[in-house]
């Protein structure tokens, strides 16, 4: 469903911010897209939202290339970015304006993610909070049923119960047709909500797997002493002793834990590659 | 599902585009056709005495309303796509490009091309009326003479095509961009056009010549003066020039927006 093969990307053709990168994203799932700031997230969604053109490479997105920006391909995708803009009318008129551009729009389905999301519908969009604002669009975008859903930080703004709502809601769109991909640096955010990974740091990706596939190879728990242990990636002293991540040579069940997994990511990049060979 | 123009979507978008800045055209306009009724009316109200500076209030009309009002509203056609947020929401609207441009076209031209048609109906109209009433028996009021209007309307069309590539060639403060090129581009066409003009006459003591327009010579040693006036074909070149250059500009803007990444 968005498939990107070799794209290099940057704003010179000098510095590149990501260089050769494919990735195979399939229907069903729902992805997080975790890398340091700076990393390039926010410039890859841009990518596959027709937003931004790679330099080389090709992105296929529902069988479209995103820089046509076709209406057809637009039909079937929704980018929420890091900064969002809303106009300044009601949310009947927002509805009354631009759900029709969205041939699979469910009203009735905006209508109770905005219940949900404890939303006042009279109000002006212009006149809610940025979190209030960042709920009515996540609503929106969920309501449109586009085949693919691209989220920027869609949590900055968000309060701590909005946060577990937000989980909720999203994890309760996932269609089998339909690709969700968050990005974000709030690792935290999406426990519980997203069943694949990518991480991105400099200019490459340097994992990208199920959790499932995370949870077979690396093991995620508490261990007394950690000094000795060459299987261990990453640790960090708890009050039971360390909390490691380390490769799973016994097979054993772990629940994956993402800030540990993103950190153990970046401290032995070498190392994660080889174990994900 | 047609890609490229689709009616159903037009109107949608134009729905859209009312709904979010409706008001601030009908704003905008109001304050600019208000603002050229001020200039306008009094030569029509005030009918007990003849005063040129009444006419001169047309010609400002001309200049601040109609020329720099309408470029300034022109400036604004592309506007949402100078920011970010507003450029993200604006190009993932489920709409073909060729759509999205046309409407920031069609919310343009619905107001420059009637205020524009405003300005010369109101303009002769109100000249013929003040010159009816009883003060006028002894001095008539001259309206703008009509070669003088088509130059203007010329370089009116020059002008709105221009700050309407630079609202979205430039990301940031296009108007003011727009306008220092134009500016500087204007000064140095004048400057070449009048140096060949000396230079083609044979260096006489006197000369008037504006681009584009007729020359008027004088030569102090021979007592004689000239004005000289394009031949029908010049004209016709002359004249199809504004033209191509705005439907020039419009098609940079196009591709412009096409090419727009954010």
């Amino acid at each position: 469903m968005i498939r990107l093969d070799k794209v290099s990307f940057g704003y010179s053709k000098h510095k590149k911010l990501f260089e050769d990168l494919s990735i195979d994203l399939q229907p069903g799932h729902i992805y997080g897209l975790l890398g340091k700031n700076g990393a390039g997230k926010s410039s890859l969604l841009r990518n596959m939202a027709g937003l931004l053109f790679p330099l080389s490479g090709k992105v296929d997105v529902n069988g479209f290339e995103p820089k046509k920006r076709q209406p057809a391909f637009l039909q079937d995708l929704f980018f929420i970015p890091e900064e969002i803009y809303l106009p300044s009318i009601t949310i009947d008129e927002y509805l009354y304006t631009l759900a029709p551009f969205y041939p699979k729009f469910n009203e009735k389905q905006f209508h109770t993610y905005i219940s949900e999301f404890d939303i006042p519908e009279k109000n002006k969009l212009t006149g809610m909070s940025y979190g209030q604002k960042k709920k009515v669009l996540t609503a929106f975008a969920l309501a449109t049923n586009t085949k693919v859903l691209l989220m920027d930080e869609p949590t900055n703004g968000l309060d701590i119960p909005s946060k577990s709502q937000f989980r909720k809601i999203v994890s309760s769109a996932l269609e089998p047709d339909r690709l969700i991909l968050i990005s974000t640096h709030q690792v935290r955010d999406l426990d519980n909500l997203i069943d694949g990974i990518i991480i991105l740091e400099d200019s490459e990706i340097l994992i990208q797997h199920s959790l499932d596939t995370v949870a077979e190879r690396l093991h995620f728990g508490t261990l007394p002493s950690v000094e000795f242990d060459t299987r261990v990636l990453y640790s960090e002293p708890s009050l039971r002793g360390y909390k490691a991540v380390s490769e799973n040579s016994h097979r054993e069940e772990s629940r994956v834990d993402l800030e540990q997994l993103f950190n153990a990511v970046m401290e032995n990049p070498a190392r994660i590659k080889q174990i994900f060979q | 599902m047609n890609q490229t123009f689709d009616f159903h979507r037009f109107r949608l978008l134009l729905r859209l585009e009312l709904a979010e800045k409706g008001k601030n055209y009908l704003l905008m306009g109001g304050l600019l056709v208000g603002l050229m009724l001020v200039m306008m009316l009094p030569i029509v109200l005030i009918s007990n005495q003849h005063n040129e500076i009444l006419m001169v209030l047309h010609a400002l009309a001309l200049f601040m309303v109609v020329m720099f009002g309408g470029s300034l509203y022109t400036s604004s056609v592309f506007n949402q796509y100078g920011s970010p947020d507003t450029g993200i929401a604006s190009l993932m609207i489920p709409a073909s490009q060729l759509e999205k441009f046309l409407i920031s076209l069609l919310i343009n031209l619905l107001f420059i091309i009637p205020v524009t048609i405003f300005f010369i109906k109101f303009h002769y109209w109100s000249i013929s009326y003040a010159n009816e009433q009883p003060h006028s028996l002894t001095q008539k009021y001259a309206p703008i003479p009509a070669d003088v209007l088509t130059y203007f309307i010329y370089l009116h069309m020059v002008i709105q095509g221009s700050v309407f590539m630079g609202s979205i060639y430039f990301r940031t403060q296009a108007y003011i961009k727009t306008a220092g090129i134009l500016f500087l581009t204007s000064i140095l066409a004048c400057i070449i056009y009048l140096v060949f003009a000396y230079y083609a006459t044979n260096k006489p003591s006197k000369l008037v010549a504006f681009p584009f327009g007729s020359w008027k010579v004088w030569y102090s040693e021979a007592n004689q003066n000239y004005h000289l006036v394009h031949s029908d074909t010049a004209l016709i070149l002359i004249y199809a020039f504004p033209i191509f250059f705005l439907l020039s500009t419009w098609f940079i803007s196009y591709v412009r927006l096409k090419e727009k990444e954010i």
